[in-house]
């Protein structure tokens, strides 16, 4: 089963090339922009390398686009006539849905780390501890990918879901003043921080490139904590497309 | 007059589009900070155009693959004809949002802009070639979410180098000559004009966006089934 | 009884699609269920497969209580969907080993059964080929052999023949009299009479949520075996000389098709003559009588068409 979501879900290519290409180009514009000086917005926090900060913003930002993976897979599954034959079969549904997002999560991982590593050897991003950092971001794909299908299964509709996701994934991104500074009021400053699964992931990430352990906490404390109940919530909304 | 309803109709019914087309692209106001005067969401602005612009084709889009463009086709309508409506409601809807923005950042932006006419016709034209370079864009696909996903990664960057979701200014004039070839870089570019009050330019913006999207008109207006 | 369903009632909100529905199968039986578009069909054969609950009633596959929880029921039935329910992007192989893998089949005893069914429904050569590719007719029997991997012993086909070319029909029924012959059981619905005619052994007729008749193609025609089937060609047809022609005793109804007036009289009586009387002036092309068959058993209980479903 998994093998064959594996398969289904990678091959995908334009999904990958636009998940992998667009922030990389992305990236690659950025770092440009900010290393001619021409642009005066300080966007370094404390003293984090702005191709360590691009590279954390962007691939947080695609990670949650990247949640059409299991969005676009369960919708061809459960929302459509391929409902009634897979529900006919003696396979759990419930297994089905996790072999989706468990390939899910694999693939959009991979995607992350391939732009961690492309901002690595091309942009000389230096980050601590790579491992914890990769862990975040592994932390990161299962609650977007979680998140993803919560809201499949709420809306059950996947033109909906992709909408309201893209919509969160581009506030998000500027909660976290990746394209442009937000004023300096606290309420930013809180979103930017803490009040976002992205601005958690972000948050720890660059707790752990500082060996800031409170940030470290504050940030992977809560993205478990939302990980945990999404995967409860699935339960019973998977209900609404099972029966 | 039935397609043209019928378009409307359509486009209203969806609740994404009401939310892209009429409450994000509001936010835009609120972006604080200003480049070289002018706020810099009156460009930003330009992104959720293209973006609406979009979505308003997708029926376009959707009728070559639901195969309804045949059924059209063999009825006594032109394809002139069903464009044309089209095309035209997709542009009503626009300029009710431009109308709305160009109000709306006079009220919270007030005299910051010398002249409201002159930014309001340059969004209209602007508007004129995004429908135009979304009609283009979407008569090489057959579905939708594929012609979507690309056009995401391809607006974006588009929006981005030109100027529209950032500042021109942060690009060298080695760059800034090449992005003109862009159909969004002439957006900021009038803007800008407006801002200092160079009518020529201001015209020229005009004239070059009129031209794009009548480029764009053409090539999107292929049938294709 | 590989299949009982008693006094089945289902509803969905105001509307009673089964209504005191009762349907049997024996192992080995080709079961045709006709009917007109709303008639239930489709409800009912989700309901044997377990995808909806009934409200009342009972469903009993292979000796069990059909609760839509019992996997060992859904190990023993293949479900033919009427939409062509398989992954396009997937090859032909990769579907089959996928739903294969699903009823429980794995390793060399999957791979074996992928060919065994690719050659059962003449898709050996295009296994490595993806169905997008595919015409209509392949598809619908890719469909098929994802159905049947697994050696169901109950095998439900909704409508499997929709939209194909004949040769590939012609495929099909060859396989469900082949399947059937191997001890399997087959439901098969079907908007097309001639299908149900030609392969089933007992039908059953459903309108409004219930069966209105059922038993082998003989007994079906039996009921209306009294009566004489006598068909007009026009030239033009008129709702008024339907009309006047009911009103001629001794005719027991009138329907229109095309060009056609199909009347039925009691057997043995001749009122041609004033038959033709009424429908002279619309221009006469031929007159015929004919044996009933079941698409006249199905108009008789009916009052419609199969496929045209009269307002």
């Amino acid at each position: 089963m998994i093998k064959f979501h594996l398969l289904r879900n990678g091959r995908d290519f334009i999904g990958h090339a636009i998940l992998i290409f667009l922030p990389i180009v992305l990236l690659s514009i950025f770092n440009y922009i900010y290393s001619t000086n021409l642009f005066p917005i300080e966007v370094m926090v404390d003293s984090v390398e702005i191709p360590v900060i691009l590279t954390i913003g962007f691939a947080l930002t695609f990670q949650i686009y990247g949640s059409a993976l299991s969005t676009e897979t369960l919708a061809q599954d459960f929302l459509s006539p391929m409902r009634d034959r897979l529900l006919a079969t003696p396979a759990s549904p419930r297994k089905l849905i996790m072999s989706v997002l468990l390939t899910s999560i694999i693939l959009s991982f991979l995607q992350t780390v391939v732009i961690v590593i492309f901002s690595m050897i091309i942009f000389e991003a230096r980050f601590e501890s790579l491992w914890a950092v990769l862990l975040v971001l592994l932390l990161s794909v299962i609650v977007n990918q979680l998140l993803g299908a919560t809201i499949l299964f709420l809306a059950k509709d996947a033109k909906t879901a992709d909408a309201i996701t893209t919509v969160y994934g581009t506030m998000t991104a500027i909660c976290i003043e990746l394209y442009f500074p937000l004023p300096d009021l606290r309420i930013f400053e809180l979103l930017k921080k803490y009040l976002t699964p992205m601005s958690l992931a972000r948050t720890a990430i660059i707790g752990i490139i500082k060996n800031n352990f409170q940030d470290i906490l504050i940030g992977v404390l809560p993205l478990i904590l939302i990980a945990v109940i999404l995967f409860i919530l699935l339960r019973p909304l998977s209900k609404k497309v099972i029966i | 007059m039935i397609l043209f309803k019928h378009a409307l109709k359509h486009s209203f019914a969806q609740p994404v589009n009401i939310l892209v087309i009429f409450i994000l692209p509001f936010a835009a106001l609120f972006i604080p900070f200003e480049v070289g005067g002018l706020p810099f969401g009156l460009s930003f602005y330009g992104l959720f155009n293209l973006f609406s612009a979009f979505l308003l084709s997708r029926l376009i889009v959707e009728d070559r693959s639901n195969k309804i463009i045949i059924r059209i086709s063999s009825a006594p309508i032109s394809y002139f004809q069903y464009l044309g409506s089209y095309l035209l409601a997709f542009l009503l809807i626009l300029v009710i949002q431009n109308t709305i923005f160009t109000l709306a950042t006079y009220f919270y932006w007030g005299d910051v802009v010398l002249n409201y006419g002159l930014l309001l016709i340059l969004y209209l034209l602007y508007s004129i070639m995004t429908i135009s370079f979304s009609l283009c864009w979407n008569s090489f696909f057959r579905a939708y979410n594929i012609s979507f996903a690309l056009f995401t990664g391809v607006a974006s960057v588009m929006c981005l180098i030109s100027g529209v979701s950032i500042p021109l200014q942060v690009f060298p004039g080695s760059i800034r000559s090449k992005v003109m070839i862009l159909p969004t870089y002439w957006l900021p570019s009038g803007l800008v004009a407006i801002y200092n009050g160079k009518i020529i330019d201001v015209i020229f913006s005009y004239i070059v966006l009129l031209v794009y999207g009548g480029i764009l008109l053409l090539l999107g207006s292929k049938r294709r089934y | 009884m590989i299949l009982k369903m008693e006094n089945i009632i289902k509803r969905f909100n105001e509307n009673l699609a089964l209504d005191y529905l009762s349907l049997d199968a024996e192992e080995g039986e080709v079961i045709g269920l006709l009917g007109p578009n709303g008639a239930g069909k489709t409800t009912c054969i989700k309901s044997i497969v377990g995808l909806l609950p009934v409200d009342e009633g009972e469903i009993t596959v292979f000796g069990m209580k059909q609760d839509g929880k019992n996997k060992s029921i859904r190990r023993q039935i293949g479900f033919v969907t009427q939409d062509i329910t398989i992954y396009e992007n997937m090859t032909a192989r990769e579907n089959l080993a996928f739903f294969g893998s699903l009823y429980g089949l794995e390793k060399q005893v999957l791979k074996d059964r992928i060919e065994e069914v690719a050659r059962i429904i003449g898709l050996e050569g295009r296994l490595d080929e993806r169905p997008k590719y595919f015409s209509g007719g392949m598809k619908r029997r890719l469909n098929i052999g994802c159905s049947i991997l697994h050696h169901p012993r109950l095998l439900i086909m909704d409508e499997p023949t929709v939209g194909i070319d004949p040769q590939s029909r012609n495929y099909i029924l060859d396989f469900v009299e082949k399947v059937s012959a191997a001890g399997t059981t087959v439901i098969y619905t079907s908007h097309y009479i001639e299908e149900v005619e030609a392969i089933a052994d007992r039908i059953f007729i459903m309108d409004q949520g219930h069966v209105i008749a059922s038993g082998t193609l003989q007994e079906l025609i039996a009921r209306i075996k009294g009566d004489s089937h006598i068909l007009v060609d026009i030239r033009l047809v008129s709702e008024e000389k339907k009309a006047e022609l009911l009103t001629i005793a001794d005719i027991k109804d009138v329907f229109i098709k095309d060009n056609q007036y199909h009347i039925i009289v009691p057997g043995g009586i001749s009122i041609i003559d004033k038959i033709v009387a009424v429908l002279t002036p619309l221009g006469i092309v031929n007159v015929n009588s004919r044996q009933p068959n079941l698409e006249d058993v199905f108009l008789t209980l009916t009052g419609k068409q199969l496929r045209d479903e009269v307002e």
